[in-house]
């Protein structure tokens, strides 16, 4: 069993430099310089959710209803009364 | 004058209230605070009422039950010398005693704090035939509408009105006549108050229309009945009663509020031109002209004099200072209070000169300095009475310039939101037509013909129709 | 509808004054610049009837005037009731007893042409009419603004008369007056003057029309024509 966990041990260490080793190298991708797409020899499959044509969702506008001045009472007016009263 | 009206009333009272004093001083010697009572009486017997009172506060400080001799004699003092000789005593003292005049001090103590149930509960008896019982009845009633109590409150101002009527009746002179018809007056005001604050706008207006147009009140209540109209969409009208404020008769009643609800009363009708005249108009003339008042009167904030001063000199020496000047002397002369207190505090000063006249004996070196001191908290108290209610007009003018602006802002969204829906408003601005006023069966309609009667100022109504309806901007 | 009878315009200073005291301010000569009223929008006056007639009773008593008879001068009295079931609309009944006597026109004719002419006396009339009232309006005048309400009336009614139609063709027999009983249409137009929200002074026109026959020639029977008799009234009456 312990010989085996030695082995094991050996074996990792022996790939590890050989990784660190192909680092090293200079590695070039090379794209193609011109491609093109037949558009109209493409198939898309799938099913068709929103309307075909573009278009602009019109929306209501937000409106902000500032609060203008209401009356509910004259509580104040029936204050100052009794205070100008007596 | 003042020199006079001191000889007259020496001349007057001398036989008796030598008598009298003596007597007082006698007791006084003998012990003050157990002779308080007698000293009391002998004081108004005399006519000292502002000296009396200081000895009948002692005499409800002391704790002793209020008889009906010294509830007669309360009574007596506080219609002397005002309410504010009793005011300063101690709720605890004024307190669960059988005395209508003492529930009647607690319960406006009370008010004035702004504790109205307590308030309530002090007058929760005010009596029916009791001197007091008008003011009590006005004040329970105001104290019930603010916490609420709606129907107890109507109840109130209703016994405030017939309790106001029997002695407006019994008075046998044009003053006290014309006290006991303000408080009716007020208490169908509040009535009416109260069915604005449930919105029942057309009951509201029918109690209004008890106030007659010669009544010192009318000027006031036409705001509150245009806000009525407003409510019940009227804007016609609501405008109508409103432009008589721009009557000579009426200048001395401007309502920055009016200002605005004629604009708020434009606004609803869509006239939006109308809309900013107004607003307009507020800012270049009432704004600046408040803003001049409050630099005069803020050099003289921490005086405790001049705003009494200006009180009592005549209106036309100080109006060129200030246009509001005369709105505001007018306003604050025309007050009960006011009036009760200036009149008590000319009365107390011509105490004090009295009492300085006599021989020094210890009652009248302690009356004197107590006096004194009563003298000075009072023209403090006048002071800042004129004071409050002149700055408090000032930021009324500020608050509502405040209130013009969101109406402006709201017509100019409004404005731009027609533009983005690409529309606009029916029509221009017209005179007005007939058929645009609402009229029932019950009123009389009349063209106006460049000239109008007495009897027709405040019944005026626009004819104007409202411009809400929206076309289409290429369609118009 | 309404009647707004502007008789002067200095007539109203003295209400003006009156309300002036709310103010001390404002001169003569600017309570008749009305600029400020009317600077560019129509003005209107709405002003709340002061004396309000839906849903209240009334009854008046008064004098009559007869105008109708030629040789007969007639006087009488008038009491009436009504009740406005709303502004406009009202229903009154009415009662009128008269009391006639021959004119100086009647006593003539028998003096000089010693004839006497055929004479239709009222007795008494009971009315039962539909009021139209709808002129409300008001008059300034001296110094005061007096209220009035002005209606119209149609209604049926039934009249006790007396005539001499049977014996005034009859040279031979003495001149004596009959009792009769008509029923006819009623119409009226009145002016109500408010005293005060009680009180009120009324002064109508009533015009009873009836048919009735002329004077019977011996051998003869007399047709039934349209008659008519106008009474002016003039009384004093109470709302509540």
């Amino acid at each position: 069993m312990k010989n085996l966990l030695i082995k094991l041990i050996l074996m990792t260490l022996f790939v590890s430099s050989g990784i660190n080793a192909q680092d090293k190298k200079n590695v070039v991708f090379k794209y193609k310089k011109h491609e093109s797409f037949d558009l109209g020899n493409l198939e898309i499959k799938g099913n068709i959710i929103a309307p075909g044509d573009l278009s602009v969702m019109e929306r209501e506008r937000k409106r902000f209803n500032r609060n203008l001045l209401d009356r509910d009472d004259f509580n104040s007016e029936v204050k100052r009364d009794i205070k100008t009263l007596r | 004058m003042n020199k006079l009206m001191i000889l007259l009333f020496t001349f007057l009272l001398t036989p008796i209230s030598y008598a009298s004093l003596a007597k007082a001083n006698k007791y006084f010697k003998a012990n003050s605070e157990k002779n308080a009572d007698k000293i009391m009486y002998e004081l108004m017997r005399s006519k000292y009422y502002f000296s009396a009172a200081e000895f009948a506060k002692k005499v409800i400080i002391s704790g002793k039950p209020i008889n009906k001799n010294m509830e007669k004699r309360l009574v007596t003092l506080i219609l002397k010398t005002g309410t504010l000789s009793f005011t300063g005593l101690d709720e605890n003292i004024l307190k669960g005693r059988h005395s209508k005049a003492l529930n009647f001090i607690l319960g406006l103590k009370y008010f004035n704090d702004g504790r109205y149930k307590e308030a309530a509960h002090a007058l929760r008896k005010p009596g029916k035939r009791h001197r007091f019982s008008p003011e009590s009845l006005m004040i329970l009633g105001a104290s019930l509408n603010i916490i609420n109590k709606d129907k107890n409150a109507i109840k109130a101002y209703k016994s405030c009105i017939k309790s106001a009527k029997h002695f407006e009746n019994k008075a046998n002179n044009v003053k006290l006549k014309r006290y006991y018809t303000i408080i009716k007056e007020s208490c169908y005001i509040h009535i009416a108050r109260m069915y604005f604050k449930i919105r029942k706008y057309k009951k509201s207006v029918h109690h209004y229309e008890e106030i007659p147009k010669t009544s010192y009140r009318w000027p006031y209540i036409l705001l509150e009945k245009a806000w009525a109209y407003y409510y019940m969409r009227d804007y016609n009208r609501a405008l109508g009663v409103l432009v008589t404020y721009k009557s000579p008769l009426l200048s001395s009643y401007f309502m920055p509020e009016g200002e605005v609800l004629s604009a708020l009363s434009y606004f609803k009708m869509c006239l939006y031109q109308d809309t900013l005249k107004v607003v307009n108009n507020y800012y270049g003339v009432y704004k600046n002209r408040s803003k001049h008042l409050k630099n005069i009167l803020l050099k003289h904030k921490d005086s405790h004099t001049y705003f009494l001063k200006l009180m009592l000199t005549p209106i036309d020496q100080n109006e060129k200072a200030n246009p509001f000047i005369r709105n505001l002397i007018t306003q604050i002369r025309k007050q009960i209070k006011f009036n009760l207190d200036l009149v008590n505090y000319k009365k107390l000063k011509n105490e004090y000169k009295f009492l300085k006249k006599r021989k020094k004996t210890p009652l009248v070196k302690y009356l004197a300095a107590s006096i004194r001191e009563t003298l000075n908290w009072r023209t403090k108290h006048l002071n800042h009475y004129v004071k409050k209610q002149m700055f408090s007009f000032i930021n009324d003018i500020h608050k509502n310039s405040y209130e013009m602006f969101n109406i402006k802002l709201e017509i100019m969204s409004n404005k731009r939101d027609l533009i983005y829906r690409n529309k606009e408003l029916v029509s221009d601005r017209s005179r007005g037509d007939i058929s645009n006023v609402n009229r029932t069966i019950d009123q009389h309609f009349y063209m106006y013909n460049g000239e109008f009667w007495a009897d027709e100022l405040g019944d005026f109504s626009f004819g104007l129709k409202s411009n809400c309806q929206e076309v289409k901007t290429d369609k118009k | 509808m309404c009647i707004n009878v502007k008789l002067f315009k200095k007539c109203f200073l003295p209400m003006l004054l009156l309300a002036a005291s709310v103010s001390s301010f404002s001169s003569e000569k600017d309570l008749y610049d009305f600029l400020w009223l009317d600077p560019d929008k129509s003005v209107y006056v709405l002003q709340n009837k002061v004396f309000k007639k839906a849903d209240s009773f009334y009854i008046n008593g008064g004098y009559l005037m007869g105008i109708t008879g030629e040789f007969q001068s007639t006087k009488g009295l008038k009491g009436s009731a009504g009740y406005y079931f709303n502004e406009e609309w009202a229903f009154e009944v009415g009662y009128n007893k008269y009391s006639t006597s021959n004119n100086e026109a009647f006593q003539s004719i028998q003096s000089i042409n010693q004839s006497i002419p055929f004479i239709r006396r009222m007795k008494s009339q009971i009315s039962a009419l539909a009021i139209y009232s709808p002129f409300y309006g008001k008059i300034n005048t001296f110094n005061k603004i007096i209220y009035f309400d002005w209606n119209f009336g149609l209604g049926l009614t039934k009249l006790a008369t007396e005539s001499n139609a049977l014996t005034v063709s009859n040279v031979s027999t003495a001149d004596t007056y009959n009792e009769e009983s008509y029923t006819g249409t009623i119409l009226k137009t009145g002016l109500r003057v408010h005293v005060t929200p009680s009180f009120h002074l009324d002064v109508d026109y009533q015009r009873a029309m009836y048919k009735a026959p002329g004077p019977s020639v011996p051998g003869q029977s007399a047709a039934d024509e349209w008659r008519s008799n106008s009474d002016v009234i003039l009384s004093i009456g109470m709302s509540f």
